[in-house]
């Protein structure tokens, strides 16, 4: 049973008096447990495809289902409710909030949803997600004073906190060098092994996507191969 | 957690913080001062003429134009205005004296004439009063010699300082007894009375403007004004007015001034015909009952911590179809007062405005900090944030800003206050003293003056904030992507 069925995806956006298409037809199921790789070159519709499947645009044309739901006729609330309680975010430039500290940028989701967790088990899920990611002695720290490699663990952290049943991560090693880039891989990885959070990620860089278990090739807005490991 | 995020957001973006809170800050502390000073004239005002002159509230004549104790309130009607005398005072002084709130009812006859008193002449305000109930209304009226008036008794009582002014420039004593010579001359005549100085008096709260006033007994000021006179004297006599039927030319002809008609030596105005006239119609005034005569208007003082405003609007009910009304009394203080409510509306406008154009800055500024922070809140909508928390969120900042921007703003005011009641600043100016309570500019602190100036600056922030809130609320997740 997929977790996210994508359905004849198109986006266009339109430029000047013509019209591009990002996505064009794209249809894709992805597996609870999956370590998915949307691979491609620049321009081919991956961040498209990735903003689609995580709620944070709306195809304009086709069907996006996600745990058993069709989402184009969901409003804006209950997008912002479904991408909280359900979706995780890793940004490609991390996207830490730069007023709080590591600790308190990995309990924010856990506060602006409706379901709060008591105070108490709050702190003690973060403490143990700062131990996955390895950031536990860096938890008291802004982010302006991690590095990038740091500071994409501590997003990773985050994408974690609501125990969503998908990550989503729009080249989520674009700004690391490759030695921290696969680190970071490895980690996700490890939490889709352990905890059996689907992880959908795109890249470029063949090494990464060599990591992934089902790996999407978009080249062009189309799906040009999918291969399943 | 947010309030965290507020907090550091704030510390984060100090530019645009320090510069919202200059902003609010001045803004708040010139509401502050500016109000404080009013509300202290306010004060003064009241002190000066609601415990001194007009009581709570005065009954008076139904005309249509604004009357005070002192005439029309409009300058230039005030010149050919006349007070009106009231209707059915006795029926009126019943339902006021019934009212269960009223501590004091009294009645008040108003003119002026010129005062002569040791040779000194000068123009004065005359309060016809009922001594009987006028001084136990106000209370303020402190005797400084002599003693007040009786009910009924002809005589006049003038201010300390009247009676000082008086003595430096005469350089004698003003003493009780002394004859007041009182002097009207109108298109009814020319009038005349001669009265005894029976007390002088100062005021607790003093005012110099009401130091010109002179109390004196109703049936004297309703002789020299003409009132009783006016409606009682009888048409002249028929050769009298023929004259005036005729031809103009007749006044002047053969009959009037000629060289050669001889004059009577003795038929001038003379001394002794004066004294007589004046004899005679103080006889005629005292036979006239003073309490029943026609007053101007009834004044009453309501028992203590008893709210004008209801007892006024129920009693205004009762006098209909009288002609005559309740006034509160701003009203019945006359342009001075009327002056600070339209200064204090100037004051507030101007504010107002100022107020707008600071909005219009931080509108500014506030909008430029949510483009600058698209990143941020479309993580946050990307994570799931509602739109309560990001409107939450970028309110709570402005409004944490504005309330601090109105502490402090409020602080600065009050030293500006204390800097200036610390200088003694000394008011030459009459009314301006008047308006101020007091020769010395001396403002006190008003809690409910620095909560409204606190609230100005929430206020301010609030509606600053509305667009920049809903700005930010409007920030689509996708852009957390696009601008990463």
């Amino acid at each position: 049973m997929p977790i996210v069925s994508l359905r004849n995806l198109w986006k266009t956006y339109p430029l000047g008096k013509t019209e591009v298409h990002a996505l064009k037809g794209v249809s894709l199921d992805i597996n609870a447990g999956d370590f998915v790789s949307i691979a491609g070159p620049s321009g081919s519709g991956k961040t498209t495809m990735m903003n689609t499947m995580g709620l944070i645009d709306t195809p304009t044309q086709g069907e996006v289902q996600l745990l058993d739901r069709i989402v184009s006729g969901m409003g804006r609330r209950e997008l912002a409710r479904t991408r909280h309680d359900h979706i995780g975010f890793i940004f490609q430039s991390f996207n830490l909030l730069p007023v709080l500290n590591v600790f308190e940028n990995v309990e924010l989701p856990m506060l602006i949803g409706r379901c709060r967790l008591p105070r108490q088990e709050r702190r003690e899920w973060v403490t143990h997600l700062l131990e996955q990611v390895g950031l536990t002695d860096r938890k008291d720290h802004r982010p302006a004073e991690l590095s990038g490699g740091q500071q994409q663990r501590a997003a990773i952290a985050r994408a974690l906190a609501t125990r969503p049943r998908i990550v989503i991560a729009d080249e989520p090693t674009a700004n690391l060098d490759s030695k921290t880039g696969e680190r970071v891989l490895e980690l996700m990885k490890r939490i889709n092994q352990e905890e059996g959070t689907t992880f959908i990620f795109s890249t470029h860089d063949p090494v990464i996507w060599e990591m992934a278990d089902h790996v999407v090739f978009l080249h062009d807005g189309q799906i040009s191969s999918e291969t399943r490991r | 957690m947010i309030l965290l995020q507020m907090l550091r957001n704030i510390f984060r973006n100090r530019k645009n913080s320090l510069v919202i809170l200059l902003l609010v800050g001045v803004i708040t502390a010139l509401s502050f001062l500016g109000n404080s000073i009013l509300s202290q004239s306010q004060k003064g005002l009241q002190a000066s003429y609601r415990e001194n002159i007009t009581a709570d509230l005065v009954i008076q004549r139904d005309t249509g134009v604004s009357m005070s104790l002192f005439g029309a309130n409009t300058p230039i009607i005030d010149e050919f205005f006349t007070l009106p005398v009231l209707p059915a005072h006795e029926a009126v002084y019943q339902i006021a004296l019934s009212l269960p709130e009223a501590e004091v009812v009294t009645s008040q006859v108003t003119g002026s004439a010129v005062l002569d008193i040791l040779g000194v002449r000068e123009p004065v305000p005359l309060f016809g009063v009922d001594a009987g109930t006028y001084f136990s209304a106000f209370p303020g009226i402190r005797l400084k010699e002599g003693r007040f008036l009786k009910p009924g008794e002809q005589g006049a009582m003038i201010s300390a300082a009247r009676a000082e002014r008086i003595e430096k420039r005469k350089k004698t004593k003003v003493t009780i007894g002394e004859p007041l010579l009182f002097t009207t001359a109108a298109s009814a005549g020319f009038k005349i009375r001669e009265l005894p100085l029976v007390g002088i008096f100062s005021y607790e709260n003093p005012a110099q403007l009401l130091d010109e006033l002179v109390f004196t007994d109703p049936q004297t000021v309703r002789a020299l004004s003409s009132i009783l006179l006016a409606s009682d004297e009888p048409d002249p006599p028929a050769e009298a007015s023929g004259l005036l039927s005729g031809e103009i030319d007749d006044l002047f002809g053969d009959a009037f001034g000629t060289a050669d008609e001889p004059t009577e030596p003795d038929a001038g105005f003379s001394l002794d015909e004066l004294k007589s006239r004046l004899v005679r119609e103080k006889d005629s005034d005292e036979s006239q009952d003073w309490r029943g005569g026609d007053w101007n208007f009834i004044l009453i003082r309501l028992k203590a911590g008893v709210p004008v405003g209801p007892v006024q609007t129920s009693l205004n009910r009762q006098l209909e179809g009288y002609g005559v009304r309740a006034v509160g009394w701003r009203t019945a203080a006359g342009n001075t007062a009327l002056l600070v409510l339209l200064v204090q509306a100037l004051f507030n406008a101007g504010i107002v405005l100022v107020g707008i154009a600071g909005m219009a800055a931080i509108v500014n500024i506030l909008l430029i900090a949510v483009f600058r922070r698209t990143r941020e809140i479309g993580t946050l909508r990307a994570m799931g944030a509602s739109d309560g928390y990001i409107r939450t969120l970028v309110l709570g900042e402005n409004l944490i800003l504005s309330g601090l921007a109105g502490f402090l703003g409020v602080l600065a005011g009050w030293i500006g206050l204390t800097y200036l009641n610390r200088q003694a600043v000394s008011l030459e100016n009459p009314i301006l003293s008047t308006l101020l309570g007091g020769q010395i500019i001396n403002v006190s602190f008003s809690l409910s003056v620095a909560m409204g100036s606190a609230a100005v600056a929430l206020g301010l922030g609030l509606f600053a904030s509305l667009y920049p809130v809903e700005t930010a609320v409007r920030i689509e997740p996708i852009v957390a992507v696009k601008r990463g």
